[in-house]
């Protein structure tokens, strides 16, 4: 399997999943939030295994869990709130340095920036369903979409990533419903959730 | 006895500084970024002429060569999941097909570059290990490569890397060509959730020393990964010098004002040796303040953008290798 394409689907995972720190005033009980221990989200891409991420345990709103891709475990840690997802892909997974991947209150054209030196990663919200018009697997979900714009040669981890641009569906309610992701070379690959427990 | 001593480091440090040659004035210190610049370029251009960075660059570009590495679409290198004793034997390069042909059997991977030049080069691997790290990928623990020019060695390459926690933890690396050598190190050290990181590289051209750089950083760990809390930063390019501490830990990545964090929690330095300050290391907005960008601030606080003076360094990060 093609190793550029196994590390954009990877990396939209890992995103989703990387779950970090909130603000002080959101709610971060795993009774109220999706971040309850043995919660799981399925996703898969056209021509790859699926993939799953199942929370292992929840201090405090801090989450860590497994991504299970092609076969291999992934540790991940973070948090997750009533009022959004965070996460510290960017920071290499200092806590003290949370990035917004979604508010589900915010409206268009909020944007939420990470800065690593000279280089800025952006995260705009560039449409809000006012009705279910997104599919989730059987169903139709409203959804927050996000779109994460990555300047080239953004480390990611020890490496330069090879995604330039990912635009997010999130529900307030199942969490991530898909990524599109654009890499480098100017493909796409879009990761569809198809299930979860997080809304039982 | 105790204050005769404060006297006698009073006058110390007084000698020390009276002898440091001070700020530049914007016009030197222009001038001296020049000459960076052009140390710099002359550096590239007589490295990329050479003959082992020449086949470098033709195999690096050809993901087929029966190579570990590969230039993948950022202009990085990148390992392939490369199995050595699988792709042992003498390769030749076809240039009617644009392919590789297995011309014979060997205990090594030799690779014969160019079949129309005047003198036979070798490419020769003669170690590749690698093992996965915490992402998955495969990362090199050992690598061997020598070149030949007519049986006669113009190039090496040797390198040795251990892993612990799925990271990099110690890196060797030393290089020799005809008139140089290049040795780079890597140390990682952990203690608990804390640690230090350690980074240094030197390139020699004959008996002089062109580059030699030195990082010493403190970290932090997280499940998969690591991050920086400071840097200390102490560089040689030919006669200049950067210097300082960045403490990465204070530095908000998301604040409204992210070029006031990271300018409050950095001091670098450029110095030309024996002549001075050329000035200070600041990150600022570019003209409409979309981007942000590194800028000289001079002596007469005026600040411009490094790469006016440097455009060898735009060149650099496009090249990444």
């Amino acid at each position: 399997m093609n190793s550029k394409l196994k590390t954009a689907l990877f990396s939209a995972l890992i995103l989703f999943v990387g779950f970090a720190c909130s603000e002080d005033d959101e709610i971060t009980d795993p009774e109220q939030t999706m971040g309850k221990v043995g919660n799981y989200w399925n996703a898969g891409a056209p021509g790859y295994q699926d993939g799953r991420f199942t929370i292992s345990s929840n201090d405090n709103g801090n989450v860590v869990g497994t991504l299970v891709f092609q076969g291999t475990s992934y540790p991940v840690e973070g948090k997750i709130t009533d009022q959004g997802i965070y996460d510290y892909v960017y920071s290499n997974g200092d806590k003290s340095k949370p990035f917004t991947l979604v508010k589900f209150d915010a409206n268009v054209g909020d944007k939420w920036e990470f800065n690593v030196g000279n280089q800025k990663v952006t995260r705009e919200v560039v449409r809000k369903s006012t009705e279910d018009d997104v599919e989730y697997g059987f169903w139709l979900v409203k959804t927050v979409d996000v779109e994460e714009t990555i300047p080239a040669g953004t480390m990611v981890g020890d490496n330069e990533g090879e995604v330039k641009k990912i635009v997010w569906q999130f529900n307030h309610k199942f969490g991530f419903i898909s990524a599109t992701v654009t890499k480098t070379d100017n493909t796409t690959v879009k990761v569809s959730g198809y299930s979860t427990n997080a809304a039982d | 006895m105790r204050s005769h001593n404060h006297i006698i480091w009073y006058f110390v440090l007084l000698l020390f500084y009276s002898c440091t040659p001070g700020s530049m004035n914007k016009e030197d210190a222009e001038r001296s970024l020049k000459v960076l610049n052009s140390d710099l370029v002359n550096f590239g251009n007589r490295m990329s002429e050479s003959t082992e960075m020449k086949v470098w660059a033709f195999l690096l570009e050809n993901r087929e060569a029966p190579i570990p590495f590969y230039k993948n679409s950022n202009s990085f290198i990148s390992v392939k999941n490369f199995h050595f004793d699988e792709m042992k034997g003498i390769y030749k390069w076809n240039s009617l097909d644009k392919k590789f042909d297995l011309t014979g059997h060997s205990e090594q991977i030799i690779i014969l570059p160019d079949s129309t030049g005047k003198h036979l080069l070798q490419f020769i691997v003669s170690d590749f290990n690698s093992a996965k790290v915490s992402s998955g990928e495969a990362f090199p623990t050992s690598v061997k490569i020598q070149m030949k020019e007519d049986d006669h060695e113009i190039w090496k390459l040797d390198y040795l890397a251990e892993l612990a926690d799925g990271m990099p933890k110690k890196i060797e690396l030393k290089m020799k060509g005809k008139e140089y050598t290049m040795n780079s190190n890597y140390l990682r050290t952990k203690s608990g959730e804390n640690g230090t990181l350690s980074l240094t590289f030197s390139f020699n051209h004959l008996m002089k020393t062109l580059i030699d750089t030195r990082l010493d950083c403190t970290i932090g760990y997280s499940r998969q990964s690591y991050f920086l809390k400071t840097i200390d930063i102490n560089q040689q390019l030919f006669d200049h010098e950067i210097k300082g501490e960045v403490d990465y830990a204070s530095i908000d990545p998301t604040a409204e004002d992210y070029t006031a964090s990271f300018n409050s929690h950095s001091k670098v330095f450029l110095f030309e040796k024996r002549k001075g300050r050329i000035g200070d290391v600041i990150l600022e907005g570019t003209e409409n303040n979309e981007l942000n960008d590194f800028f000289v601030r001079f002596k007469d606080k005026s600040t411009k953008q490094i790469g006016e003076f440097l455009p060898v360094f735009d060149k650099l990060m496009n090249l990444k290798y």
